[in-house]
């Protein structure tokens, strides 16, 4: 990144810090604020830097490691993983300055170390996550957290009992057009949500390619029970965090439909997921998910009474048609002074049919990226100050747990209420 | 924290969009009589719409052909109304439609198939083909209620639209002595073609909405009720006048009226001025006012 593209950025995070409104920042969002008053060109002194080791470094992982080259505030001291084609690219990315493991646990016993990031496959979330707490690292965990819902519980517990960090990767939270689409919505722009539709369709087999037949599961466990709930842990989690947030509830019930009727390949995960999530106080969150027809793409679609949002497109739609233009230029001429004849008069104004309502954009600038580099740099922040906000990792194990239900409601074909057990506050 | 005049706020109702400007009010009355007209807007609404399925329109439509139906008193007074208009405007301003009219089945039908009955309150249809439409009345009738409300709350200042089509002016704009309101053009929206100063006024404009040098809705015409044809649409009628319902009523027949009787119906109206608009297909406009 060079300079002019760091001030851009900078200024982009200033300015969406600014419309997010600084009682917002001063609460939840303190990284936001810092980011925006950072000095790109300071020279930080290692005391400044927080010390990452990153295990996993697949498709995620290695995004992740170019990500944190961008931020001058992280220094990764290790890598970790026990594919030998990772381990190698993993190295590579570090230009070799990073101590390279195959082994999670001596990664672990590292002193001069900080915090981990944990981007492996699903099943292998919760122990390192764990571990990883108890050897006093923070960590930043993918999402979703694990592939049984005690798992994520006891990531939750560790990470309460430890009191060292545990932020999970749901990008969407640190992403400023989401940020101000909740302010909007807390602030009744929509009126209650009734109803949230979520979808997210791709049209490919959702594979890697794979060297040698053993090492199939080994890549492709996002298609094995064994590892993954496939496009529910993968997918569905982060927009079922967005629908959360959103409403501020967390379902308590879903029931769902799902089947393999298209990648016919030996793989064990549904490739087409379809689900309707219940709410405490009655609002429905209807979901769905296939990898045979990408036309529709994916939306997070949230409904009220008063407007509707389409937080991926970054856009609100007003159920009440815009003031007349004339009224506007009206208003604008009363508050300046002005005494002039307006335009105002004409044949009867009809509203647009649904489709020729274009909407407004959430915030005039959108992001480059998904989120990602911001939720690095939001976990830094913490990290530096040893303190998160609470609600984060509440938010994240609801999202973790409706994906983990819903699969089994689609398994066991029932509708699936969530026990108290699983409950946390 | 106090918000500073104008008071300004909006909604959606009849079809279309309300606008009111309270030029000299704070937040706080303002937000008192707009949800007061709010309300009285969607009781309207309710009452009036023939597009809504509970209406109560909707219920004399579908029964008003087979037996007396039972209405308040406001139903009399407004089918009254809309039969004291048909006669002043010469027929040119009528309720009634034939829903099943077809291209050749200009059968016309009349206001005066309307029987209202005071004594029992109930409305019966004389000729079973008829529907009432109360398109051209609604917004004037709901702007005469909102004028009520205006005064009320003692509100001197204030412009409302509704729909853009009708339009009241009461009192005047805070640097002036009256309202300054332009007619737009049909296809160029923000481009004034004629401007009215009003002061306690209403204006209202008949004709129908175009974008980019193109009508918006062909299929929408307004219908000739002397001869059942559709009028040419590239025209508009606008009318400056006291009250809101001659404002509308007035623009309505004038639109669809045959020249020869356009004299004979404004004789009807003192102290109306009436401009009219033509258009040719480039947009190119002349205006004219109606004597």
């Amino acid at each position: 990144m060079n300079k002019s593209e760091k001030q851009s950025r900078r200024e982009f995070i200033r300015n969406a810090s600014l419309i997010t409104g600084t009682s917002v920042i001063a609460s939840s969002l303190p990284w936001m604020n810092a980011l925006a008053n950072e000095n790109p060109d300071k020279k930080l002194s290692p005391s400044d830097k927080v010390r990452i080791g990153i295990i996993g470094v697949g498709s995620r992982g290695s995004l992740l490691l170019l990500h944190m080259k961008n931020i001058p505030a992280i220094e990764v001291t290790a890598v970790c993983d026990n594919y030998p084609t990772h381990f190698a690219r993993a190295k590579q990315i570090t230009d070799n300055r990073a101590k390279a493991f195959v082994d999670y646990r001596k990664l672990l016993e590292m002193n001069d170390m900080d915090a981990v990031i944990i981007a492996t496959p699903l099943h292998e979330h919760a122990h390192i996550t764990i571990d990883a707490l108890q050897s006093g690292k923070h960590v930043l965990c993918e999402k979703s957290m694990a592939r049984i819902p005690e798992d994520c519980l006891a990531m939750v517990n560790m990470h309460r009992e430890t009191g060292n960090i545990l932020q999970i990767g749901h990008q969407r939270m640190f992403n400023p057009k989401y940020i101000k689409a909740m302010e909007f919505i807390k602030a009744g722009k929509l009126g209650n949500i009734t109803q949230m539709r979520a979808f997210w369709h791709r049209n490919n087999d959702w594979r890697r390619a794979v060297p040698a037949p053993e090492l199939e599961k080994k890549i492709n466990w996002r298609l094995y029970k064994e590892f993954s709930c496939g496009l529910m842990t993968e997918l569905a989690s982060h927009q079922i965090q967005v629908a959360n947030w959103a409403l501020g509830e967390f379902p308590d019930k879903v029931m769902g439909a799902g089947s393999i009727n298209y990648w016919k390949d030996g793989r064990e995960v549904h490739d087409n997921v379809n689900l309707v999530y219940t709410y405490p106080g009655g609002t429905q969150l209807i979901y769905d998910s296939c990898i045979s027809n990408k036309h529709y793409g994916f939306e997070e679609q949230i409904m009220g009474p008063k407007g509707t949002m389409e937080l991926e497109a970054g856009k609100i739609y007003s159920e009440t048609p815009p003031p007349a233009p004339g009224i506007l230029h009206l208003i604008n001429n009363i508050e300046h002074k002005i005494f002039d004849a307006i335009p105002l008069g004409g044949a009867s104004w009809i509203p647009d049919t649904p489709s020729k309502n274009k909407g407004e954009y959430i915030l005039a600038e959108d992001l480059e990226d998904d989120g990602t580099q911001l939720e690095l740099e939001a976990f830094v922040y913490s990290v530096k100050n040893n303190k998160i906000d609470p609600d984060h990792i509440i938010q994240a194990y609801y999202a973790s747990i409706a994906a983990l239900l819903g699969f089994m409601a689609i398994e066991e074909e029932r509708v699936i209420t969530i026990p108290e057990e699983l409950k946390i506050v | 924290m106090i918000k500073e005049p104008p008071y300004h706020n909006h909604f959606a109702g009849m079809g279309t969009r309300f606008d009111l400007v309270l030029p000299d009010t704070y937040r706080s009355n303002g937000d008192e009589v707009f949800r007061q007209i709010k309300v009285e807007i969607d009781r309207l609404e309710k009452k009036l719409s023939r597009f809504l399925p509970d209406s109560e329109l909707t219920y004399i439509n579908q029964f008003g052909a087979l037996s007396p139906v039972k209405v308040d008193q406001e139903w009399i007074t407004i089918l009254e109304t809309c039969r004291k208009y048909y006669i002043s405007t010469y027929s040119c301003f009528d309720v009634t439609l034939q829903p099943d009219f077809g291209k050749d089945q200009n059968k016309l039908s009349g206001a005066d198939n309307i029987i209202i009955d005071k004594n029992d309150e109930t409305v019966h249809f004389a000729d079973p083909g008829i529907k009432i439409d109360l398109g051209g009345f609604g917004k004037g009738y709901a702007m005469e209620r909102v004028s009520d409300i205006l005064r009320l709350h003692d509100i001197k200042n204030a412009l409302v639209s509704f729909g853009e089509s009708s339009i009241l002016a009461l009192g005047k704009h805070p640097c002036g002595n009256h309202w300054k309101i332009g007619v737009q053009h049909l296809f160029r929206p923000g481009e004034n073609i004629f401007v009215f100063d009003l002061k306690d006024e209403n204006m209202s404009t008949s004709g129908m909405p175009g974008k980019n040098g193109k009508l918006r809705y062909r299929n929408h015409a307004l219908i000739n009720p002397v001869n059942g044809h559709p009028v040419n649409m590239l025209r508009t009628i606008s009318v400056k006048s006291r009250k809101a319902l001659d404002t509308e009523v007035l623009s309505t027949a004038l639109y669809v009226s045959p020249p020869d009787k356009r004299k004979k119906i404004l004789s009807g109206f003192p102290g109306s001025e009436v401009i009219e608009a033509v258009y040719t297909d480039e947009g190119k406009v002349s205006i004219l006012a109606i004597k």
